[in-house]
């Protein structure tokens, strides 16, 4: 039986080296030419489960029992030279991150003869397949290209070559370890488009992980979904997206951010009628990073309580403008206008009610909070700013405000490295409120979290809206800012393209940017 | 090579040649305000003040310190360091022996150590935790501790008292040929071993340690690429460009730190010579020889920054354009 289906996973079972499991009683089996998803939030396994199918555990972890056949054999039975010629080239792996997957002092090419040479290619025909395999990948196979160093090559490049480099070997198996979420939105899409296709036209057996549901739409015929070390549901993605049969798999599909377009017209446009009074109001606004102007000419405004999403793609200056408006980026000109009076583009010629009334919240939390310091005392650090100096006070102020953005108060003692990445984000929250600002700007801050962490920021987010907080929300998620924003902004290449109510912009846009960003929008049905 | 590699190439000899100046300025004027005449040094403390007179004119100290400073540059640049107070016989000439005896020294020391810390320091951290990393980390961070001049005793006792292998000191007669007198080099070049290898394998350790758990090396293995390849072609290049700033360092300390060891074991080189001529008051001969250990130390750093340059693809591969 297990010498038909090219994968068949039998009882496997991770711990680390504390005996705490980690992977428990998987089983699963791929067949030629099918693409199984797993999907999972962060610490659910998934990708040690990934990983154990090149018979490899990541330090601190270890396979304690299970088989895992490819292509009839035992990978875990295997050790030394003969399971070096199973590891990239009967089982191959594309990587998370590709600009750290690549050994950075050798060429692309030298790396990809490397791995040719260890499975018994050599001279013309390699050659040879090393430039169909770049061809595939719609990349360049000349010369020239192949002496490339990794670092010359751009994320989604180097993704290509490592696309390219688990086809080359024709291996029975490939496994995808989210191969698209280090990339920005519009790569995404076309790498998910090149991997869809090699898929297609390749017999492989393919475990594809992510976290992102929308994505398995675009690639999986099979799911199988994790949750803390386990498979609670195992099926076919019509059957598990249509019905599914777990709590968990509900709970997960109900968290994934829908296009305002795709269902009926979501909260935005109810409060659509209310004009807004102008909190903030950008002109022209020009900014550039050494002699290299890349906002050119932008003008917006946001208005008390409103929460206006600006979109674009990376490179789009949607992060610059985002600095300029908060006081970190002063290599800019144009005017700002806060609460009626202009404000000066450099953050130390702000007044501190001006800096405390307007607050950024990062992309990482992970290297925004000094993990040094214990959340109350990153929270009561920032407090104590609008010049409170209680000691009780603080304390209280403190308390309120983990309620505020919904932390139980036993957190309060805890440090960053003890908190989840939906947790800590929530920190940066509530440091930021603590100066009780009025307008807020969020830099990508649910890009790093997991969809059901993602959800509940975003109900957060939503609650401080309600309580008349302005918001300036960057990202590259469409999706997601059609869920909390009344208005839309799409920078591209340093300027507006399109601009208007969100409701407007999502069902009817009018630049071919627009219509690009929203057909890259990976979507359930 | 391109031009922005050339370029900062330049630049880097150009600070060079400044430091090596600034410093001979530095030596010179200290030379100058040191304590004791060297005429009467050399002459001995009853000597007639005429005769000392006579000898300071002869050797030129009755000049202004610009006029010696400006004749004595102009000559160190051609490699005329003078001549030597109380033999009056060329500077070059007195210590140029010695000076091959301190660089067989330092050299082999150098050409040892690179290689050897390598291999431990590479070792110790795959093995990290386990025996064969306690027995390289354990004896080099007590190694780290001690001063050469323990070491180099401790190996005296050990091998010349005790064992009786080698001679506890290294008297090298002039008369005979360097190379059959090379056993009484191996315990100096020990005891530099000693000193200098510690730093430099925890260093080579750190490093290595970093490499091995980095994602790409992960992807490599999990290619299917051999241990062995691995090793050679994927940490090593990675471990030695962090690494050569700790080997230059060492190695420069090298240069200077010979003295010690060479006292210790009693063996004719420049620093013996360095140390015996601040005792004639020899000032010719102190200025020479910290000159050329100065020039060492800037050489080495320029050819380790050279090194580091060379070795970066980013900068060997830039087309000109940022």
């Amino acid at each position: 039986m297990t010498e038909a289906i090219p994968l068949v996973v039998q009882s496997l079972y991770m711990h680390d080296l504390n005996g705490r499991e980690i992977v428990s009683d998987v089983s699963l089996h791929v067949k030629r030419g099918e693409v199984l998803a797993i999907i999972g939030e962060s610490g659910s396994g998934k990708t040690s489960v990934a990983l154990s199918l090149l018979g490899f555990a990541r330090p601190g972890m270890r396979i304690s029992s299970g088989k895992i056949f490819i292509g009839g054999t035992d990978i875990l039975s295997l050790s030394g030279r003969g399971k070096r010629a199973f590891q990239g080239g009967k089982v191959s792996l594309v990587p998370q991150n590709p600009t750290t997957s690549f050994s950075p002092r050798m060429s692309v090419g030298k790396q990809m003869a490397e791995l040719l040479a260890a499975h018994g290619h050599s001279g013309t025909g390699m050659k040879q397949l090393m430039r169909d395999a770049l061809r595939s990948v719609d990349l360049p196979d000349d010369e020239k290209f192949l002496r490339r160093y990794p670092f010359e090559l751009s994320g989604g490049q180097l993704q290509r070559i490592a696309i390219a480099m688990a086809f080359i070997t024709s291996p029975q198996v490939i496994v995808m370890d989210e191969p698209t979420t280090g990339l920005d939105v519009s790569t995404q899409q076309t790498i998910l488009e090149l991997i869809a296709r090699l898929v297609k036209s390749s017999s492989a057996s393919v475990v594809y992980v992510t976290h992102d549901l929308a994505v398995v739409n675009v690639v999986a015929d099979r799911v199988a979904v994790m949750l803390s070390g386990r498979m609670v549901e195992q099926g076919s993605r019509k059957q598990v997206f249509a019905a599914p049969s777990d709590d968990y798999t509900r709970m997960l599909l109900d968290a994934i951010p829908r296009l305002v377009t795709d269902g009926p017209a979501a909260a935005p446009e109810a409060e659509g009628a209310i004009e807004f009074q102008n909190i903030l109001e950008v002109k022209n606004l020009r900014a550039a990073h050494g002699q290299v102007e890349v906002v050119h000419g932008v003008s917006f405004s946001v208005g008390k309580g409103e929460c206006v999403g600006l979109v674009g793609g990376s490179g789009s200056g949607k992060t610059t403008t985002g600095r300029c408006v908060t006081g970190l980026h002063s290599n800019a000109s144009g005017s700002l206008s806060f609460e009626g009076h202009s404000m000066p583009f450099a953050v130390s010629s702000r007044s501190k009610a001006d800096l405390s009334a307007m607050q950024i919240v990062f992309q990482n939390p992970d290297r925004s909070l000094n993990p040094k310091e214990s959340v109350a005392q990153s929270i009561a650090r920032a407090v104590r700013l609008t010049g409170l100096a209680d000691r009780a006070r603080v304390g209280a102020e403190v308390r309120s405000l983990l309620d505020r953005v919904r932390l139980p108060q036993r957190v309060a003692d805890l440090y960053p490295a003890d908190l989840s990445g939906g947790e800590r984000q929530r920190v940066a929250v509530a440091r930021a409120l603590a100066v009780k600002p009025k307008l807020l700007v969020c830099d990508e801050i649910t890009s790093a979290l997991d969809v059901s962490v993602q959800a509940a920021v975003v109900e957060l987010l939503l609650d401080l809206k309600r309580d008349g907080l302005a918001m300036l929300f960057i990202t590259h998620n469409l999706p997601l800012v059609s869920e909390i924003a009344q208005s839309i902004i799409i920078m591209k290449d340093g300027s507006i393209v399109e601009a208007g109510r969100t409701n407007d912009v999502l069902r009817s846009p009018n630049h071919s940017y627009t219509r690009m960003l929203l057909d890259a929008a990976p979507r359930l049905n | 090579m391109n031009k922005p590699l050339l370029q900062l190439l330049l630049t880097r000899i150009t600070l060079a040649a400044v430091t090596l100046f600034a410093v001979s300025i530095v030596v010179f004027a200290a030379t100058q305000y040191l304590p004791g005449d060297p005429a009467r040094a050399a002459l001995g403390a009853k000597a007639d003040p005429s005769a000392v007179e006579a000898l300071r004119r002869e050797f030129g100290m009755d000049r202004p310190a610009v006029v010696q400073y400006a004749s004595w540059i102009g000559g160190a640049l051609t490699g005329d360091f003078g001549r030597s107070i109380p033999s009056g016989r060329s500077v070059w000439e007195a210590i140029g022996p010695r000076a091959v005896n301190t660089l067989i020294l330092t050299v082999t020391s150098l050409l040892l150590l690179i290689p050897l810390s390598f291999v431990l320091g590479i070792a110790a951290a795959i093995y990290k935790d386990r025996l064969a990393d306690h027995l390289i980390s354990v004896p080099t961070i007590v190694t780290v501790a001690l001063p050469e001049f323990v070491i180099g005793t401790v190996l005296i006792v050990l091998f010349a008292v005790y064992l009786r292998w080698l001679p506890p000191v290294s008297l090298i007669n002039d008369s005979l040929p360097l190379s059959s007198q090379t056993s009484l080099f191996i315990l100096p070049v020990l005891t530099l071993l000693g000193t200098t290898l510690a730093q430099v394998v925890r260093m080579v350790r750190a490093v290595a340690l970093e490499v091995l758990s980095a994602e790409y090396i992960y992807m490599v293995r999990l290619r299917g690429i051999s241990p062995a390849r691995v090793l050679l072609r994927h940490v090593l290049p990675n471990t030695i460009t962090p690494t050569i700033q700790t080997i230059a360092l060492n190695a420069a300390w090298l240069a200077g730190g010979v003295v010690v060891t060479e006292s210790v074991f009693q063996l004719p080189g420049i620093g013996s010579a360095l140390s015996e001529a601040v005792i004639n008051r020899d000032m010719p001969t102190v200025l020479a020889i910290t000159l050329i250990i100065t020039a060492t130390y800037v050489l080495i750093n320029l050819v380790s920054e050279a090194l580091i340059l060379l070795l970066n693809p980013r900068l060997r591969v830039a087309r000109g354009t940022t």
